[in-house]
């Protein structure tokens, strides 16, 4: 089971930012990327979790998916996570952020 | 800013909008899209290109690993001294006609042969300017890939004084004054603020349509929001039965799933064998191999046997088949996988096998196994839409004020593309854009401040805000999941009547239950609602995948990649004619129309099969090593 710590926070809707921990099962022996956790979390979680999606390639090409693994700059999609373990999702850009992981981008 | 007040009868909260105006409004963001607005703003016209995701990195322009090409003479004549001067214009009309399976509308494939060399060239010469790499290969092709094509796009925007961009912005509707198209309404997805357009002329250059759960495609493109704008606006829809499938896209490893290596590699290199759920080799006849080893009919080649292997029950795990690296040696591997990195330049491309890339992505993992003797799961997915809104030779749609370039378009390449739908995108975006500036003048003057307008500004910003904050009803998420299961189950690759109809059923039910019942959205934030954008997008694709379904269902033969397991017979005496689609008060009505022959006319013989067709069609370009 991996533990996914991720920020969320609305800047214009909530008075303080929180860390919601979403528990997320990868079947043995395959290998996820961070936007499949993202994907899974979507579906069958909390549909209302704000991650960059609408343009996303899946494939390493639109290089927009960056978010902060463990503080790290990393492309959600090339991004493979451990199956077990915990870790921390924040937006790449606090400054410029719309909501959750998602931040404005030009 | 405008404000449509509250409605306090039934609690309606008040919407707000903002209102652009423009004389010419291009919406989309890839090749069709940046060539109409560039062609358009060639005068003092103004011109507002309005994309869903970022200009040149986003759409499926950016998915691309492929070629784009023009004729050999052409490029022989631009000095491309490996070029081959005999594959001439009317050769490579010639070849799309009948690639078509006779169903392209052969006033827009002449239209294309005669612009792709000018295209292509400006192109080529600006991506040079920064390094893109296009390598070129006889008879007339240049190597391309998605990232590198979409900045050399990006440059065709730069000072441009009378262009103004807007990103990230969604067009949901058009609005019409009386017959015309005068303007559409859009949502910034990152604020959700509304925006209202006033456009003399509208270009739809977004792209095609694509329902089916295993995806090549961008996650916002191929949702069908330009076809399903159009017909819901009255335009003609043709040839929505056809969807370009592409075999070798990868199933496993799910980091991977969506993937067209398999598909390049298998271009790139003869190094493998397609082998069925005992790694027992899938036979392909002599006859077809050549074919399938020099043209992009392999496509539907290896579709059309695997396919075959699949329904006989010796599919893979996940329903695909493998392509097998058991007997190759781990040497003759490795050259194949490098010239698909010389081929394919990528943007973090390194020598190093830890670090093996494909266009951005690692693929180490896939030539470890392959090096191993190992395989890949693959399967087919569906990379572009051959159907789409009807157009002519300019690209004018069936309503006026509307035109539309590139995949949201139907009639370049009937039943079958072997062609590059990159060429397409680029030559009917300039002609698009060409078209709609000599004739703005002819559009009639606008009234916005009509009831009649503002009418439908009012109900389409209710209707859209009305979704937003609905909380009883269907998951958009899962709704899209149920829309992708019934196109795997009835419209795929291979296809017959029952399963055709019970898909069609069942997504009759979805829409009845979606009238019924209506979304459920978690959260009624406006900024970056993915509920709220994909509540939108599924119902376009619902609308798309029913006129697909439809069509398919009244073409009773088998025709390019509509293969029929219970019509397997290409009818060219009967079913040489295109299926246009409408909207009649709300009904989708469908109507037989022969393309016109102008030069090629089909033989009076009929095939057995399709195999049969490609046989003869191929046989006849077999002197031109495409």
């Amino acid at each position: 089971m991996l533990h996914v710590k991720i920020l969320r926070f609305d800047p214009d809707g909530d008075a303080q930012e929180r860390y919601d921990l979403f528990k997320v099962s990868i079947p043995q022996g395959e290998t996820w990327t961070i936007m499949q956790v993202l994907d899974k979390i979507s579906q069958h979680h909390d549909p209302s979790l704000a991650y960059f999606k609408h343009s996303a390639c899946y494939h390493g090409k639109c290089r927009q998916c960056t978010v902060r693994l463990n503080h790290k700059v990393v492309l959600a999609c090339q991004t493979i996570v451990p199956s077990t373990g915990e870790i921390q999702l924040d937006p790449v850009s606090r400054s410029r952020l719309i909501r959750d992981l998602v931040f404005q981008t030009f | 800013m405008i404000l449509i007040p509250s409605n306090p009868k039934n609690q309606q909260p008040p919407i707000s909008y903002e209102i652009l105006s423009t004389d010419i409004l291009v919406v989309g963001g890839g090749g069709a899209a940046v060539y109409a607005a560039h062609a358009a703003a060639q005068k003092t016209a103004k011109v507002l290109i309005v994309s869903k995701g970022k200009i040149g990195r986003s759409g499926n322009t950016i998915m691309v690993g492929g070629s784009i090409g023009m004729d050999g003479q052409s490029a022989y004549a631009y000095g491309e001294k490996t070029a081959n001067p005999s594959f001439t214009k009317g050769v490579a009309y010639e070849e799309i006609i009948k690639q078509s399976f006779y169903l392209a509308d052969q006033n827009i494939v002449h239209q294309f042969c005669e612009y792709a060399p000018e295209c292509v060239k400006d192109l080529v010469d600006r991506g040079r300017t920064i390094n893109a790499q296009f390598d070129f290969f006889p008879p007339a092709g240049y190597t391309c890939n998605g990232p590198e094509l979409g900045r050399t796009l990006r440059l065709f925007l730069k000072n441009q004084p009378n262009i103004e961009m807007k990103e990230d912005i969604r067009i949901v509707d058009l609005l019409k004054q009386g017959k015309h198209v005068v303007g559409a309404i859009g949502i910034d997805i990152f604020s959700g603020v509304y925006y209202v357009i006033e456009a003399k002329a509208t270009i739809l250059a977004t792209g095609g349509y694509q329902p089916f759960s295993l995806k090549c495609t961008e996650a916002s493109a191929s949702n069908g929001d330009g076809i399903a704008m159009a017909y819901r606006a009255g335009a003609t829809l043709r040839d929505m039965e056809f969807l370009l499938f592409i075999p070798g896209t990868i199933v496993s490893p799910p980091h991977h799933r969506g993937s067209i290596f398999g598909y390049i590699y298998s271009v790139v290199s003869d190094q493998y064998e397609l082998t069925d759920k005992h790694r027992h080799a899938i036979q392909i006849p002599e006859n077809l191999r050549k074919i399938y080893e020099t043209s992009e009919m392999n496509k539907l080649i290896m579709n059309f046997f695997g396919g075959k292997i699949i329904s006989q029950g010796l599919g893979t795990p996940n329903g695909g088949i493998y392509i097998d690296f058991q007997k190759q040696s781990p040497e003759e591997l490795k050259e194949s996988f490098d010239l698909i990195q010389t081929y394919f330049k990528s943007p973090t491309k390194s020598s190093d096998p830890e670090n093996y890339y494909y266009s951005g992505e690692n693929f180490s993992d896939l030539r470890q196994v392959a090096l191993q003797g190992g395989k890949w799961e693959v399967n087919v997915s569906a990379e572009y839409s051959m159907g789409g809104v009807w157009i002519d030779e300019a690209m004018r749609t069936s309503i006026p004020g509307l035109y539309a370039a590139g995949e949201v378009s139907s009639g370049c390449f009937g039943a079958m593309r072997i062609a590059d739908g990159l060429t397409e995108m680029l030559v009917q975006g300039r002609k698009a854009g060409e078209t709609a500036l000599s004739e703005l003048a002819l559009n009639p003057p606008v009234d916005f401040s009509s009831e009649d307008l503002q009418t439908q500004i009012h109900r389409s910003l209710r209707k859209y805000d009305n979704l937003l904050h609905s909380t009883q009803g269907l998951s958009p998420l899962q709704l899209r999941n149920q829309i992708q299961q019934i196109a795997d189950s009835g419209f795929g690759s291979f296809r017959n009547q029952d399963s055709m109809i019970k898909a069609l059923q069942k997504l009759q039910q979805l829409s009845e239950s979606v009238k019924s019942r209506g979304f459920g959205l978690t959260t009624h934030n406006r900024k970056y609602n993915w509920e709220w954008d994909e509540a939108i997008s599924v119902l376009n694709l619902q609308l798309c995948l029913e006129a697909g379904l439809r069509a398919a269902l009244m073409r009773t033969e088998s025709r390019g990649t509509h293969i029929r397991q219970d019509f397997p017979q290409v009818d060219l005496q009967n079913w040489t004619v295109n299926i246009l689609l409408e909207n009649h008060a709300g009904k989708m009505v469908l109507r037989k129309v022969p393309p016109k022959l102008i030069h090629f006319f089909p033989p009076r013989q009929n095939h057995p099969d399709i195999m049969s067709y490609v046989k003869e069609i191929e046989s006849e370009f077999g002197n031109i090593d495409v």
